[in-house]
């Protein structure tokens, strides 16, 4: 047939369709050899595709022939234009476009049945079959998605090497050409596929509220959401979550009230590390459906542990801990327990504190009795309860906690400072290394452990520790902080030195070139929570770490050397690493501290107490260098300041043994023996559950 | 007498000459007496004596790499994961060293190409401004006009090239979930060629992986304030620890087989790693589990049974 008129083909198009649907309407003929059925089956199947390549000739000559004529005068067949244009091709053409490929599948002969499709979704669009287009390019990737798996795809073929397409084949128009983009993999495809149907899905949206299209629209969006969802399925494969964010986005559009698609926006958003958006759209979700507890608790989330706006969390949590299902309930008491715990860290007064304490750890305990099995609730329990230095009760909960998850990071490393503060050094070194045998790149760990050995009397060790987190931070962030040079290199000296850190002189080492100091912007910001960084990690979410902290991290490793240097008496390299650190982060009040107590070991205390006043200045409530500057003071009789500025530490710290001993030693200089005897005593008792590392290095979070 | 099966097995292909593996090969996975007592094994004796060679063997298996031979491995590397994670969370980490070196073993020769590269795969993601085979690019009339637009107007796909996965030597609570992980992808790229018996495991592990340890905890509706209270003893079976990736791979192959050979087990494990993934606030696996839950309940898209 050839050179027929558009109205023709659609007849005959119609025809093949209906002799197609007729013929599987039959019975397949009884009692005949599984061949003659099969026969059967082709026959059907070779109807519908005939019918759907001659409808979409059909449709292409009617786009042509739209654009070539004036549309008035084709007056004969406007009628049948209008009403294509409307209903797309007629429901019988549609169906049989459908068939073919649908059919192939329930044969059980998959690679024909994707091939079908292929020569569908290949052929050149025109108007009229754009939702079709989004149903096939929908069904095509959902087969791929459930039912072929990277073994068995077979990228779709080159089609340029079909017969040439001459103008007289009934052949529908392909794309072709081989600078075109041609998937490879199966997920290339079905991405390809979906973000086809997704702009056409988001073009055919029904923004329309009335209620005479209401079931109209009710089924394109339901036919967008089947697009987004499998969407969705692809992306978080590939881990592509701000795409996936943006796509989502676009379809809020038609998704007014609801909820899955705004809960799966914010999903996304939060995958994507906006969280302040995804902080937004979750109270939008909430207004949807003010019954779902994940809706709070997801936000309390958010606010605890990665925004740090505690009252907010606070307030989700409540909401989150009050609703009723029992899992979510001891989560959102867990939650509320951490708000509480962080806002006692914040505030100043002493009995708004105890009394966030209380709290804290009651809601551990109501999540506790509601779920027994939590670890979270027990380990949160026992930190409290070590931060209040009830270490026996401590123990017993985090040993618990241990059984419900044996290799729970924050307990085994909770666990080896409570058995410092019961001063078992050796069982918390053991402890130690048990736990670094689990999580050998853990920094906190390896801090913890340094401080350990140092303790227990081996430098050498301590060193050897220093000298591993010196290589692991080389191993981790080497490659990410190329961009952007600080210090003076003396790590990459110092890591690539095979010596032992107890032989190398520093300062031999440090180079003399102090104008080759690198300053970048960033170093000159405030630190803001520079003690967190190294805690704050967690390994299994390591990579996620930004270069300023990196930084913070390699300053923070050469303050801990520089400390042990100075236990060692080896002043020189203690400066060495101050100077290192110094030039790393110049802000910061943990380097301002240590530089001061590197100029009191040389005893130059004015300028350990100008070191001292800036740390403060960066960081008012760093204990360590108030405590430093008290004590320095009151070497220098100013007993009045130095009184004052230990109250203050003990009154931000009141478990720090330290502070309590320097201000009874100054109470007992001005003669108040009395007090200063109650100081004393306060500071020998704290002293004996104390910790070799304050308890406060493990992180409150939700992991 | 199902160990005589294992037995015989373990002496038979020792002993078997190179000229006849590949005829060994093609009958070794109809073996149903063979298959079962494995299943059987792995699944409630996981201290019994014969382990080690068992997953030695299954190694060998793999490291032959005829097809057959490995997807007799990978058959049963569900089953392989769920006794070692269960082991794991018991703090029984002595009785399941096979296991784990055999589970290792697969994950450091899937990291490399056969001539010992480490793999790296490529993707090139579309975009809607180049032509592909199966549309024309847009103008940008058509697109809204956002920043995220404009940028892709280059038109060029973003090709994204997958760092090499490092070598493992020894599996520790750092590195665990992501070797079985990378295993588990594996298992879902061959997925195909794989048993529906190997398939249903892969449902019971993903059920049993995010349900032991919470009892009946979602079960009970009573309000929390009178709690459950019955019992002050922590349950038996610890709760096993699970990842985002681990969950998300998971529900790749829970979505895969719901659809082919398990619909009901599939939409059983589906349930249950939803649940998981909300109980720990996982965002990543929350998305996917609900997209595919959605898909199900307002399906123009067909049921699992539709096949």
């Amino acid at each position: 047939v050839q050179n027929v008129s558009t109205r023709m083909l659609k007849i005959i198009a119609e025809a093949f369709a209906i002799k197609g649907m007729c013929l599987e309407k039959l019975p397949p003929p009884t009692a005949t050899t599984p061949l003659k059925q099969q026969e059967h089956n082709e026959r059907i199947v070779g109807y519908y595709e005939k019918a759907g390549d001659l409808a979409i000739v059909h449709l292409q000559e009617m786009d042509k022939g739209l654009t070539q004529a004036v549309p008035s005068s084709s007056g004969s067949y406007s009628g049948s234009w209008s009403s294509t244009s409307q209903n797309g091709i007629g429901t019988i053409l549609e169906t049989a476009l459908q068939k073919s490929p649908i059919l192939y599948i329930s044969q059980g002969k998959l690679n024909r049945g994707i091939g079908a499709f292929r020569e569908l979704l290949t052929a050149v669009e025109s108007r009229s079959t754009q939702s079709m287009r989004m149903t096939l390019a929908r069904q095509l990737a959902e087969v791929l998605l459930r039912g072929v798996c990277d073994k068995t795809y077979m990228p779709p073929e080159n089609v340029t090497g079909r017969k040439k397409l001459g103008e007289n084949t009934l052949e529908p128009r392909r794309y072709v050409g081989s600078s075109r983009f041609r998937p490879q993999q199966r997920d290339e495809e079905c991405l390809l596929l979906l973000i086809i149907a997704e702009s056409l899905a988001s073009k055919a949206a029904v923004l329309e509220r009335s209620p005479e299209v209401q079931e109209t629209k009710e089924h394109s969006f339901h036919n967008a959401c089947a697009v987004y969802d499998l969407l969705t399925i692809v992306l978080v494969k590939k881990m592509q979550y701000l795409q996936l964010s943006q796509s989502l986005e676009r379809a809020l559009k038609f998704s007014f009230d609801e909820f899955h698609v705004w809960y799966q926006f914010a999903l996304s958003l939060i995958c994507a590390e906006k969280y302040p958006r995804a902080l937004l759209v979750l109270e939008e979700c909430a207004k949807i459906d003010p019954k779902n507890p994940l809706v709070p608790l997801m936000s309390a989330r958010l606010c605890l542990d990665y925004m740090h706006t505690v009252d907010e969390g606070i307030e989700h949590a409540k909401q989150a801990a009050n609703m009723g299902v029992q899992s979510y309930a001891a989560r959102g008491h867990v939650a509320l327990g951490i708000g509480y715990a962080l806002k006692g860290n914040e505030v100043k007064l002493q009995t708004t504190r105890q009394e966030l304490q209380r709290k804290a750890l009651a809601a551990f305990n109501k999540a506790h009795l509601i779920d027994k099995n939590d670890h979270l609730a027990l380990f949160h329990m026992a930190l409290q309860e070590a931060i209040l230095r009830q270490i026996p009760e401590a123990l017993k909960h985090v040993q618990q906690a241990l059984q419900l998850q044996t290799d729970h990071l924050h307990s085994l490393h909770l666990l080896a400072l409570l058995l410092s503060a019961q001063k078992r050094d050796e069982e918390a070194l053991d402890m130690i290394n048990a736990a670094l045998q689990e999580y050998p790149e853990d920094f906190s760990l390896l801090f913890t452990k340094s401080k350990l050995e140092e303790v227990c009397g081996s430098v050498e060790k301590a060193l050897s520790t220093c000298k591993r987190l010196m290589l692991l931070w080389r191993d981790m962030f080497e490659s990410t902080t190329e961009s952007e040079q600080r210090g003076t290199g003396l790590l990459d000296r110092l890591t690539t030195d095979r010596r032992s850190l107890a032989q190398i002189q520093l300062s031999e080492l440090s180079d003399r070139d102090s104008g080759s100091v690198h300053e970048s912007m960033a170093a000159s910001r405030v630190e803001q929570a520079l003690s967190e960084v190294a805690s704050s990690m967690n390994s299994s979410l390591m990579p996620k770490i930004g270069l300023h902290q990196s930084w913070t991290l390699q300053a923070q490793i050469w303050v801990h050397l520089g400390e042990l240097y100075l236990g060692m008496d080896r002043v020189a390299e203690a400066n060495a690493c101050v100077t290192e650190a110094a030039s790393i982060l110049p802000m910061s009040h943990q380097v301002a501290y240590m530089k001061g107590k590197v100029y009191v070991h040389k005893k130059q205390y004015k300028e350990a107490k100008m070191c001292f006043e800036s740390a403060i200045s960066i960081s008012p409530t760093h204990i360590k260098s108030l405590i430093g500057l008290g004590k320095l003071l009151a070497g220098q009789r100013h007993y009045t300041m130095a009184e004052k500025m230990l109250k203050d530490a003990v009154s931000i710290d009141p478990t720090s043994h330290q502070a309590w001993q320097e201000l009874g030693k100054v109470l007992e200089a001005v003669g108040q023996f009395e007090t200063a005897s109650e100081c004393l005593m306060t500071a020998v008792n704290l002293e004996s559950a104390s910790p070799v590392v304050p308890f406060s290095v493990i992180p409150r979070t939700f992991h | 007498m199902p160990q005589g099966d294992i037995r015989e097995w373990l002496s038979r292909y020792k002993a078997l000459p190179e000229t006849e593996i590949s005829n060994y090969a093609k009958t070794i996975r109809g073996n149903e007496d063979l298959t079962s007592a494995l299943y059987d094994l792995l699944e409630n004796d996981r201290e019994h004596e014969i382990i080690d060679p068992v997953c030695h063997q299954l190694f060998e298996f793999y490291r032959s790499r005829v097809e057959n031979l490995q997807y007799f491995t990978m058959d049963l590397v569900p089953t392989l994961i769920w006794s070692y994670l269960a082991a794991i969370s018991r703090n029984q980490k002595k009785a399941i060293g096979g296991i784990e070196a055999c589970l290792l073993g697969i994950y450091n020769l899937e990291i490399v190409t056969p001539n010992g590269k480490p793999k790296v795969e490529t993707f090139s993601f579309p975009t809607l401004c180049k032509a592909s085979i199966y549309h024309e690019p847009f103008g940008l009339a058509a697109l809204t006009l956002t920043e995220a637009a404009l940028q892709s107007e280059h038109g060029e796909p973003m090709v994204v090239t997958s760092s090499a996965m490092p070598q493992v030597e020894h599996i520790n609570s750092q590195n665990r979930h992501s070797v079985l992980t990378y295993v588990l992808s594996c298992y879902s790229n061959v997925i195909c060629a794989l048993s529906p018996r190997s398939h249903m495991t892969a449902c019971y592990l993903a059920t049993r992986a995010c349900r032991t340890g919470f009892g009946d905890l979602d079960r009970v509706p009573s309000s929390h304030s009178t709690g459950p209270g019955h019992s002050d003893h922590i349950l038996a079976d610890p709760r096993i620890k699970v990842t985002p990736g681990f969950l998300v791979e998971l529900l790749n192959i829970v979505y895969y087989v719901m659809f082919t050979t398990q619909p009901q087990l599939g939409a059983a494990a589906l349930d249950a790693i939803h649940n998981r993934a909300a109980y720990e606030l996982f965002s990543d696996v929350m998305m996917v589990s609900n997209a595919i839950k959605n898909s199900l309940l307002v399906n123009p898209s067909g049921k699992p049974m539709d096949g």
